[in-house]
């Protein structure tokens, strides 16, 4: 009986260790993607190396990740204009500490944040295209960032 | 007894959830600078004036116009609009008047440029709309006027509404 009541103490510390560490994940999103002040038929690129403008979240917690994104194929203002927005193939930038690590976010990201680390940085960028008839205005989109942590 | 304490444990392993996810927006944004453009030239040229019969150039004849290209609604309107022409040493009175049409529409009537406020609005893109000048000057001031030229100028004015 005895022997039986160790191996149950075991089991109860290794499930407390685990569901810690993936309840403490958090996902931040810290700046928007701001393309400024644009003039009309002149296309306007964001670098997801812009410090200023481009869009950052943070992900906090150690762990292996998916990382995916729903982007918008255009800004939309109050009246119902669009200007066309595209994400290119190198406009994902991912920063773990001091490695820079470009990707596509039309693509799901996967990687992992070792436990010497503990977080990692998304940037985003894009290319917004207003045609030379765009109408004066403010537009905007949501973009969603979508984070599962697949393992520990 | 100990049996039943070791199924326990096993079940509360089972419900742990294998993956966490969570979910984060942020917004892109972007402002279009609003522009309005006056092009065009050319004076409103009356040329040789009767003295028996009224002089006119209607605004909507397209004798003389300018265009205005803009992405925003605008007032258009006149300042320091002369009520006369100036010659040598004499003056001619005129009455101006103005008018505007957007893109392919009818021409607006047209009214007295002193005081005139075009209210032109843009559409859903980029908006070209075309300012229509003219005046009256009356047979009789002509036979009243020394010979000469007689000329004056005054200034077009946008801005965004």
């Amino acid at each position: 009986m005895r022997a039986m009541q160790v191996a149950l103490a075991a089991l109860v510390v290794s499930f407390a260790g685990s569901g810690t560490a993936e309840g403490q994940t958090l996902v931040m999103a810290e700046r928007d993607l701001n393309f400024g002040m644009l003039t009309a038929g002149a296309p306007a690129v964001v670098a997801p190396a812009d410090l200023m403008r481009s869009a950052q979240l943070r992900i906090d917690g150690r762990g292996e990740y998916q990382v995916s994104f729903q982007l918008p194929t255009s800004l939309t203002a109050p009246d119902g204009a669009r200007i066309p927005l595209v994400f290119g193939a190198a406009d994902g930038m991912l920063s773990i500490r001091h490695k820079v690590t470009m990707f596509d976010p039309n693509t799901t990201l996967t990687f992992r944040v070792n436990p010497a680390e503990s977080e990692a940085q998304i940037n985003l960028g894009g290319r917004a295209q207003p045609i030379p008839s765009q109408p004066a205005g403010i537009y905007s989109a949501t973009i969603v960032m979508m984070v599962v942590q697949t393992g520990t | 007894m100990v049996r039943k304490m070791i199924l326990t444990a096993a079940v509360a392993v089972l419900v742990v959830p294998a993956m966490v996810s969570a979910q984060s927006t942020v917004t892109a944004t972007a402002t279009v600078s609003p522009t309005a453009v006056l092009t065009g030239s050319g004076d409103l040229a009356f040329g040789p004036l009767s003295d028996a019969t009224d002089n006119e150039i209607l605004a909507t004849s397209g004798a003389t116009t300018r265009t205005v290209t803009f992405n925003h609604d605008i007032d258009v309107s006149f300042d320091n609009v002369p009520a006369v022409l100036n010659g040598t040493g004499a003056t001619l009175p005129i009455q101006l008047r103005c008018a505007s049409q957007l893109g392919a529409a009818s021409w607006s009537t047209p009214v007295d440029c002193n005081g005139a406020l075009l209210q032109l609005d843009v559409g859903g893109a980029l908006t070209v709309a075309t300012l229509g000048f003219g005046g009256i000057i009356l047979a009789a001031d002509v036979a009243n006027a020394p010979a000469g030229d007689y000329a004056a100028t005054f200034d077009i004015v946008i801005a965004a509404r």
